[in-house]
């Protein structure tokens, strides 16, 4: 009996080990063609302008300018280095803004029942379902009465608002995947609806508050449209609105330059999204159950 | 008579707590109450009813009831050429779920080096709208692009997908595809959230890695495909950037997607009262969408939460 | 008593802070005038620009210009929502595709009552591009960047293949330019695909003006392009790229969009671009071959280009009018004209444009005369009409459908559109 269990385990761990290794090849190759678009935004971002309109057109340039990641920032007398400071106030600011406003939101929906309540979630999703582009226009002259236009107050305000209906839907979602038991305990024990939220539904939803974040910094860093509507002051742009500017009026578009600022503008994403991976792991959602 | 008094009170106690749950409930959804109040509301229901108008945007509004809604309806071949696109493109939406679900279902093995592959999947998700684009009209430039060379390579002339009509969308469509790490994120959330020791138990009765997935992981990821069902179908009813940078609506508006066709009539044909007239089309096109997938749910979608209620 | 005091006190402290923060910057009373002026200038643009409104500023102190830069593909979009939003700016510029709404609607302020006033010449200046800005009698604005087609020569290619290249004076025909195009075209390495075309493209509406057709006929009532003087001459355009493949087609010239043959002869892959004279200028920065400037080839008419501007104006909302017509008249005075020729701004004065100053030099292009002593015509855009324009050349470059039957359908569609107006 004992001998027929120990190979049934080591027949697994075999089975394991090969499925383990299988994987990790198709994955790999996967990531390989995944990557090649992005390889291809690195290879534009060193090469001259005139070798990327050569044809046939080649992965690895033949003379690699490393100066354009200089150039692209100084030649076009654009304060990048003002720019970047800007995105990233108005990027953090919104992210913050919209971790607590939508968790609170969404906690309210999920968990609290009140008359209207599910006709005002429609709503919630029905904000979606209007086009910006029709929006725009009345959304701008609100801001004029407001005062608002050239400040940062319309890019980030609303944020501390809920505006993200996205976030909220996703946050009502998780939440009511999460057990009662879990709340009546808390409340047997004395906690408010406040204490739930705070120190129940929070701490067991770090993976949606990573996705928000995540989301959050990704779709305000990358905004230009927002940043191009509202602000006039050319200190006050932001770099994707920057980026903007390398298309030019006579048919003069600096490729190069704008593959460089698209890969600078990925790494804070990257590392944001690196930082909150680890809320990921797999365990953290269901302590507290058993 | 104590019998009585005890239930006016347990019942009076109930509308209480009743009361204290609804003010709780609009405590906690202010914010976003204030802000719809402030900022969104006033701009949308102005731009649903603006459809009723003529603006040039130069000059003052001009109220025209149904005209621009017999317009559309009646003499407007391009309203139903990009319906037509936008409703291909919406019916794609299944396609990045499952790309998307793949990917996550990647993500989500514990293997060495995870971290990095879950960075490369996601990575395409970051890339900022523009730079992807020009990425992408470059990738399937017909002979310059790296997925034409590619086809040459094994023996297959490739179409001329941006300047081919039949083949545009396709290009977009595929394009769509390698973004939808933002989708597999938040697949991978919901892979997080089921129970180790539900696979535990059915590995010990013999179930394979097809029947666990089958079984356990699909059911309990319903909510989140809800989630993702209707944030496709609602983001791809809105599909923009791409058209407008990549093909100008064309070749001959074989991607002339809906919003750019809102977009054009605003601001390059100087008609915002039409475009909204459009867009208040395509908001109850969506909506109506979006309440036919929510009923359903009732029919495919399992929530822990409420099963364990019914339950009790 | 003291607790009360506070409260109302850091109370009424917070309310103004907040009223404060809510209204703004400060409304202070200043005699210093802020003009809004909304462009797209970036860049070296921008610097010269700069250079100008320190000039201005010197000569009027309490004028200050305050400008909102937006980047090309997205200014109109923003120009529009800031007018619809309540807050047009005094000086704004438009480009001519969208000009005629601006003008119909008076969106521009009228500068004829200004012009007299002043006792501007507007005969001095390029006279097809102030009617470009002008309706009926009221001038909206002033050219301030404009083009004209010419053709751009890769001298070096030509010399290569041991042919003369076209010079500033040159009369050469559609057909020398087909015939140049072809000896151009070559399949350098063998492989069986061209590596190297003669022409990028041809302007249409140019050839069509040489060959004696128009877009539309003398007092806009009917659209033209049905007429065989027209749609033969779009015809040929295509052909150049599908049955001659002296160009490379849409599909093939796509590098990064449909700017894609350009973008080729700047690599040096192309031996001759019919392209804004402004491109050919900016180019000649950053080419690594030999570039100067042809005239565009003549047809039966000789040779006849599309020449396009831009209005730079004063909105009709604006709040300072008066001291944004100063601008203008800066701009158009004869100290800031010459003022252009440094900056290496193409001068609206036909005098100084034509000069031997400005039209030679010894770096390339070295000859601009191709463009400023061409024979001009210019189109009257007008809502939809780029749009209708663009989508038939793009069913007739796909080689779907001969330019004939195309533009019977966009001539009716426009002919539809000029009734409805």
């Amino acid at each position: 009996m004992m001998e027929q269990k120990r190979s049934w385990w080591l027949r697994r761990r075999r089975q394991e080990r090969i499925y383990g290794t299988v994987v990790f090849i198709v994955i790999s190759l996967g990531a390989v063609v995944f990557m090649i678009p992005l390889a291809w935004m690195v290879s534009t971002a060193l090469k001259s302008l005139p070798e990327i309109y050569h044809f046939p057109p080649q992965l690895i340039p033949e003379t690699i300018v490393w100066r354009n990641f200089i150039d692209a920032f100084t030649a076009s007398l654009l304060p990048f280095g003002i720019y970047f400071r800007n995105s990233a106030i108005i990027t953090f600011s919104c992210m913050i803004g919209g971790l607590v406003s939508t968790s609170l939101v969404g906690f309210g929906f999920s968990r609290l029942r009140a008359p209207g309540r599910n006709l005002l979630f429609m709503l919630v999703l029905v904000t979606m379902m209007v086009p910006q582009q029709v929006t725009m226009i009345p959304m701008y002259t609100l801001f004029v009465k407001l005062g608002w236009i050239d400040t940062y107050k319309p890019l980030i305000i609303p944020y501390f608002f809920g505006i993200q209906a996205f976030f909220i839907f996703l946050y009502r979602q998780f939440f009511m995947g999460i057990p009662s038991e879990l709340d009546n305990a808390a409340r047997i024990d004395g906690c408010g609806t406040f204490g739930i939220y705070l120190r129940i539904m929070l701490p067991l939803s770090k993976p949606v508050l990573a996705t928000v974040a995540i989301f959050s910094f990704v779709w305000r860093w990358n905004d230009f449209m927002n940043p191009l509507i509202y602000l006039n002051t050319m200190e006050k742009y932001t770099v994707p609105l920057g980026l903007q500017f390398f298309f030019g009026y006579y048919g003069q578009v600096e490729w190069h330059y704008i593959m460089v600022v698209s890969i600078i503008l990925l790494l804070p994403c990257m590392l944001i999204f690196f930082f909150a991976q680890k809320y990921f792991i797999k365990g953290i959602v269901m302590t507290g159950l058993k | 008579m104590v019998k009585n008094k005890n239930k006016v009170s347990v019942k009076g106690r109930r509308a209480k707590i009743a009361r204290k749950e609804t003010l709780e409930f609009y405590l906690f959804i202010s914010p976003w109450l204030i802000g719809f109040v402030l900022f969104m509301g006033g701009p949308i229901i102005y731009s649903l009813f603006l459809g009723f108008y003529q603006w040039d945007l130069l000059t003052p509004i001009k109220f025209v009831g149904l005209g621009n809604y017999q317009k559309v309806f009646t003499d407007d071949p391009l309203f139903w050429q990009s319906a037509k696109v936008t409703s291909i493109y919406v019916a794609s939406v299944p396609l990045r779920l499952i790309a998307g679900l793949i990917i996550a279902l990647i993500m989500n093995q514990k293997i060495r080096g995870i971290a990095w592959f879950r960075t490369i999947y996601y990575l395409p998700a970051m890339v900022s709208g523009v730079a992807l684009a020009v990425l992408w009209m470059w990738l399937f430039s017909p002979r310059l692009g790296l997925i034409n060379r590619f086809l040459r390579m094994i023996g297959i002339v490739g179409p001329e997908w941006l300047f081919s009509e039949t083949w545009a969308l396709p290009a977009i469509i595929i394009m769509s595809l390698w973004t939808t790490g933002s989708i597999a994120i938040i697949f991978l959330a919901g892979l997080q959230g089921v129970p180790a020791s539900l696979y535990e138990a059915a590995e010990i009765d013999g179930a394979n890695s097809w029947h666990k997935f089958l079984k356990i992981t699909l059911p309990l990821l319903t909510p989140v495909i809800l989630f993702n069902l209707i944030i496709g179908v609602i983001g791809s009813f809105q599909v923009f950037t791409q058209g407008y940078v990549m093909t100008s609506g064309g070749p001959n508006n074989a991607t002339l997607f809906y919003v750019l066709y809102i977009f054009r009539n605003a601001f390059e044909l100087f008609k915002m009262g039409y475009a909204a007239a459009l867009g208040l089309i395509l908001f109850f096109v969506v909506l109506i969408c979006t309440l036919i997938i929510w009923k359903s749910t009732s029919f495919w979608v399992y929530y822990e939460e409420e099963v364990e209620r019914r339950e009790k | 008593m003291n607790k009360v005091k506070k409260m109302v006190s850091g109370g009424l402290i917070l309310v103004l802070l907040g009223s404060m923060f809510l209204a703004g910057p400060g409304v202070l009373a200043t005699d210093k005038v802020v003009l809004t002026y909304a462009s797209w200038f970036s860049g070296g643009r921008l610097i010269s620009e700069k250079a100008l409104a320190e000039v201005f500023s010197k000569k009027y102190p309490n004028i200050e210009i305050k400008r909102i830069i937006t980047p090309w593909p997205q200014h109109h979009t923003k120009l529009l929502t800031m007018v619809a939003g309540g807050t047009a700016p005094d000086l704004m510029i438009v480009d001519a595709y969208f000009g005629e709404e601006f003008f119909l609607k008076n969106a521009f302020m009228d500068l004829e009552p200004y012009i007299d006033r002043s006792g501007i010449s507007l005969d001095l200046y390029f006279p097809g591009l102030i009617q470009e800005n002008s309706r009926e009698g009221k001038l909206y604005g002033i050219p301030y960047v404009w083009g004209t087609i010419a053709v751009g020569i890769n001298r070096d290619l030509f010399e290569k293949a041991g042919l003369d290249y076209p010079g500033p004076d040159s009369n050469w025909t559609w057909d020398d330019f087909l015939d140049l195009g072809k000896k151009l075209t070559k399949d350098i390495n063998g492989d069986g695909m061209v590596d190297q075309f003669g022409v990028t493209y041809a302007d249409p509406w140019s050839k069509i003006f040489s060959e004696g057709g128009d877009i539309f006929n003398e007092d806009y009532t009917e659209c033209t392009l049905d007429e065989p003087a027209a749609y033969e001459a779009i015809q040929w355009v295509a052909d150049l790229a599908n049955l001659y493949h002296v160009a490379p087609s849409r599909a093939e010239a796509s590098a990064f969009g449909r700017l894609g043959a350009d973008n080729m002869f700047q690599a040096g892959q192309i031996g001759m671009a019919m392209t804004w004279d402004g491109n050919v200028l900016v180019w000649t920065k950053q080419a690594k071959f030999d570039l100067s400037m042809a005239p565009v080839p003549a047809g039966k008419l000789g040779s006849i280009v599309r020449r396009k501007g831009n209005c730079l104006g004063v909105s009709s909302l604006a709040k300072h009018p008066e001291e944004a017509w100063k601008y203008l008249e800066f701009i158009l005075s004869e100290e800031t004209q010459e003022m252009f020729m440094e900056l290496d701004l193409i001068p609206l004065l036909m005098s100084l444009a034509k000069s031997d100053e400005f039209l030679f030099r010894e770096e390339p292009p070295y000859d601009l005369s191709p463009a400023m002593n061409a024979n001009v015509r210019w189109i009257r855009y007008f809502v939809g009409l780029r749009q209708a324009l663009n989508d038939g050349l793009d069913l007739v470059h796909m080689g779907k459908a001969k330019a004939k039957d195309v533009f019977q359908t966009v001539a009716s569609e426009l002919d539809k559109m000029l009734t409805a107006k």
